[in-house]
C-alpha cells in the first residue's frame, strides 16, 4: 500500500496534481512539437529558443509583474522565432548563428534581471523553474497554447513531414517551404514558453527533445515516435514529480523538482538507450 | 606583471579570455562545432558545483565532468537514428539538472548564479597566470596541429588518405574547445560563455574568408569585446559577463551586416555590368 500511496497518493495535493496536469499538457507538445523537431534536427534550434525567450519572460516581468510574464514571452518567442527562420541558411553556418544570438539575447535577459527591481523570485528560479507553484490559471493558459499549436502541427503534419525528408521534393510538390519553417519555429517557441513557464529556461529542452529521442530509439513511422514519446514523457513527469515529493517528505532532502523532473527524462533516456543497444547487440549475435 | 587593482586585473582578463576565445573560436566555426562547444559549456556546470562543494579548485572540477559527459554523448552520438545533436541536448540537459540538484543538496552556501552568469571582477592572479598558460598552449597547438586540422576541416577523406586519422583531429579539437571553455567559464559563465566563443571568430570569418587571416583577427576581436564589455559594464552598471556576451553578440551582428551589405553591392555591380 505504502508504495502505491507513493505513486498516486501524492496527486491528491493540489500544488502537486496542477504539475502533473501542466507536464501531462507539455507531453502531447513533446510528442507532435518533438517528432517535428527530431526528423527536422532542430535541437539546437529548440534550445536556442528557450534561450530567446529568457529576456522576454524578464522584460515582461519588469514592465508588468507575473500577470506580464507569458505575453512577454510570448512575444519575444515569436520575434525570435522569425528572426531564426530569416537569419537560417546565409554564408556563416547556422550553428555559429544560432548560438551568437541565443547568447545575446540570453545576456538581454540578464541585465534586465540584473537592472531591476522587480524582480522577487530571482535569477535561479528563473532558470531551474517553480514547478510547485503552478496555479490553475497557469494550467489554463498552458491548456489553450498547447491545444493552439498542437492543432495547426496536425492540420498539415504530412507537409511537416514531407518538407522534412526531402525538400526539393516537397518544394516540388508547392509545398511552401518557408513558411512552413516559420510556422514551425513559431511553435516550438510558444511550446518552449510554456515548457520554460514551469519547468525553467535551462531545463525546458530535456522535456521538449528526450521524448521524440526515446521515440526514435523504438521505433521508425513519426506516428508511432510521437507514440511513444508521449507514454514517456507523461510516465517520466509523473515519476519525476513522485520522487522530487518522496524525497523532500521522506527524506526531508530540497530538492528542486524541476531538475528532478528532467533527470528523471535523461535517466530514463539512457536506461532506453542501454536497453535497446543491448536488445540489438544480441539480436545480431544470434543471427550470427 | 599583475600587481594590479581588482579593476585592471579584470580588464586584464578579460582581454586574456577574449582572446583564447576567439583562436578557439574559429576551430569551432570552421569544423561547426558550436551547439557540441555549448553543451560542453553546460556540462562542466554541476563539475563546478561538484568541486565547490568538496572544495578543490573549480577548474579542475569542470574539466573532469565536461570529459566525462563528453565521453557519454560521443557513445550517444554513434546510436543510430539518434545524432550528435540529440547527444548534445541530452547532455546539456543533463548537465543543468545535475548541477542544480548539487548545489541544493549540500550545505555549503555556493553561487549558482555566479557559474551561469561569470564573475570577472573577481578574477585572482591564478586564474589570469591559466588564461595565459591556456592561450599559450592552444597557440602551439594550433601552430603544431594547424596545418592537419585544416586539411581534415576541409576534406576528411584524402587527408585521411595522406595519414591524418579524423578521429585524432577530432579529439585534438574537442580537447581545444574544452580547455578554453573550462578556462574562460568562471570569467563570463557558462551559459554566456558561447557568445565570446563563437562571436568573434564567426564575425572574423565573415570579413576575411583567409584561414590565418582568420585566426590573426579572431583573437584580436575576441580581446576588444572582453575589454569594451567589461568597461560598457562599469558605465552601465550592468553585468559584466552579460555585457561582454551581449558586445561580443553585437560585433558578430555588425560584420554579418556588412558582409550582406558587400556582397548585395557586388551583386548589383555585376548586374548592372552584365545588363544591356
Amino acid at each position: 500500500m505504502n508504495v502505491l500511496d507513493a505513486l498516486f497518493g501524492a496527486f491528491a495535493a493540489p500544488f502537486l496534481l496542477r504539475p502533473l496536469l501542466v507536464l501531462g499538457v507539455v507531453a502531447v507538445a513533446a510528442a507532435v512539437l518533438g517528432t517535428l523537431i527530431h526528423v527536422r534536427k532542430l535541437e539546437f534550434t529548440t534550445d536556442a529558443i528557450t534561450h530567446a525567450v529568457f529576456p522576454g519572460l524578464a522584460i515582461g516581468i519588469a514592465i508588468g509583474g507575473d500577470d506580464a510574464l507569458v505575453p512577454g514571452a510570448l512575444v519575444a518567442a515569436t520575434v525570435a522565432a522569425g528572426l531564426l527562420v530569416l537569419l537560417s541558411g546565409r554564408g556563416v553556418s547556422e550553428d555559429a548563428t544560432l548560438a551568437v544570438i541565443l547568447t545575446s539575447c540570453f545576456s538581454v535577459g540578464v541585465i534586465v534581471v540584473s537592472r531591476s527591481t522587480a524582480w522577487t523570485g530571482g535569477l535561479t528560479q528563473l532558470l531551474f523553474g517553480k514547478l510547485l507553484t503552478v496555479g490553475w490559471d497557469q494550467v489554463l493558459v498552458s491548456t489553450i497554447v498547447i491545444a493552439a499549436v498542437v492543432t495547426v502541427a496536425g492540420l498539415w503534419w504530412r507537409s511537416f513531414i514531407a518538407r522534412a525528408f526531402d525538400v526539393r521534393a516537397a518544394r516540388a510538390q508547392g509545398v511552401p517551404v518557408r513558411a512552413l519553417d516559420l510556422v514551425l519555429a513559431i511553435g516550438v517557441s510558444w511550446v518552449v514558453v510554456i515548457a520554460v513557464w514551469s519547468i525553467g529556461t535551462l531545463l525546458a529542452v530535456a522535456v521538449l527533445v528526450i521524448p521524440a529521442a526515446v521515440g526514435r530509439l523504438v521505433r521508425e513511422s513519426t506516428g508511432q515516435i510521437a507514440l511513444v514519446a508521449f507514454g514517456f514523457a507523461l510516465v517520466a513527469s509523473w515519476l519525476g514529480l513522485v520522487i522530487a515529493n518522496w524525497v523532500s517528505v521522506d527524506a526531508n532532502l530540497n530538492l528542486p523538482p524541476g531538475a528532478t523532473v528532467a533527470l528523471t527524462f535523461v535517466a530514463g533516456y539512457l536506461i532506453a538507450l542501454v536497453a535497446t543497444s543491448a536488445i540489438r547487440f544480441t539480436r545480431r549475435s544470434v543471427h550470427v | 606583471m599583475f600587481e594590479l587593482d581588482y579593476f585592471g586585473r579584470a580588464l586584464v582578463e578579460a582581454a586574456l579570455a577574449g582572446a583564447l576565445a576567439g583562436l578557439v573560436g574559429v576551430v569551432i566555426v570552421l569544423r561547426e562545432r558550436a551547439f557540441t562547444a555549448m553543451s560542453l559549456t553546460h556540462a562542466t556546470f554541476p563539475g563546478a558545483v561538484a568541486a565547490a562543494i568538496i572544495g578543490a579548485p573549480v577548474v579542475l572540477g569542470a574539466a573532469v565532468a565536461g570529459a566525462l559527459l563528453l565521453g557519454v554523448s560521443s557513445l550517444i552520438a554513434r546510436v543510430r537514428g539518434q545524432g550528435g545533436s540529440v547527444a548534445s541536448a541530452v547532455m546539456l540537459s543533463a548537465g543543468f539538472a545535475l548541477g542544480a540538484l548539487l548545489a541544493a543538496l549540500t550545505h555549503v552556501p555556493i553561487d549558482v548564479e555566479a557559474f551561469l552568469t561569470g564573475n570577472v571582477l573577481a578574477s585572482d592572479a591564478a586564474q589570469l597566470w591559466l588564461t595565459v598558460a591556456a592561450l599559450a598552449v592552444t597557440i602551439l597547438v594550433l601552430l603544431v596541429a594547424g596545418p592537419r586540422l585544416l586539411a581534415s576541416t576541409f576534406d576528411t577523406l584524402s587527408a585521411s588518405r595522406q595519414g591524418i586519422s579524423a578521429w585524432r583531429v577530432e579529439a585534438v579539437s574537442l580537447a581545444l574547445i574544452g580547455l578554453a571553455v573550462v578556462v574562460i567559464g568562471p570569467v563570463i559563465g557558462a551559459i554566456l560563455a558561447i557568445a565570446l566563443l563563437v562571436g568573434p571568430a564567426a564575425a572574423a570569418k565573415s570579413l576575411t574568408r583567409d584561414v590565418r587571416t582568420m585566426a590573426l583577427v579572431a583573437p584580436a576581436i575576441g580581446a576588444a569585446c572582453g575589454v569594451a564589455g567589461l568597461v560598457a559594464s562599469r558605465t552601465f552598471d550592468t553585468a559584466a559577463g552579460a555585457t561582454i556576451s551581449l558586445v561580443a553578440g553585437l560585433v558578430f551582428l555588425a560584420a554579418r551586416g556588412a558582409d550582406g551589405l558587400r556582397s548585395t553591392v557586388a551583386r548589383r555591380r555585376a548586374e548592372r555590368v552584365l545588363a544591356p
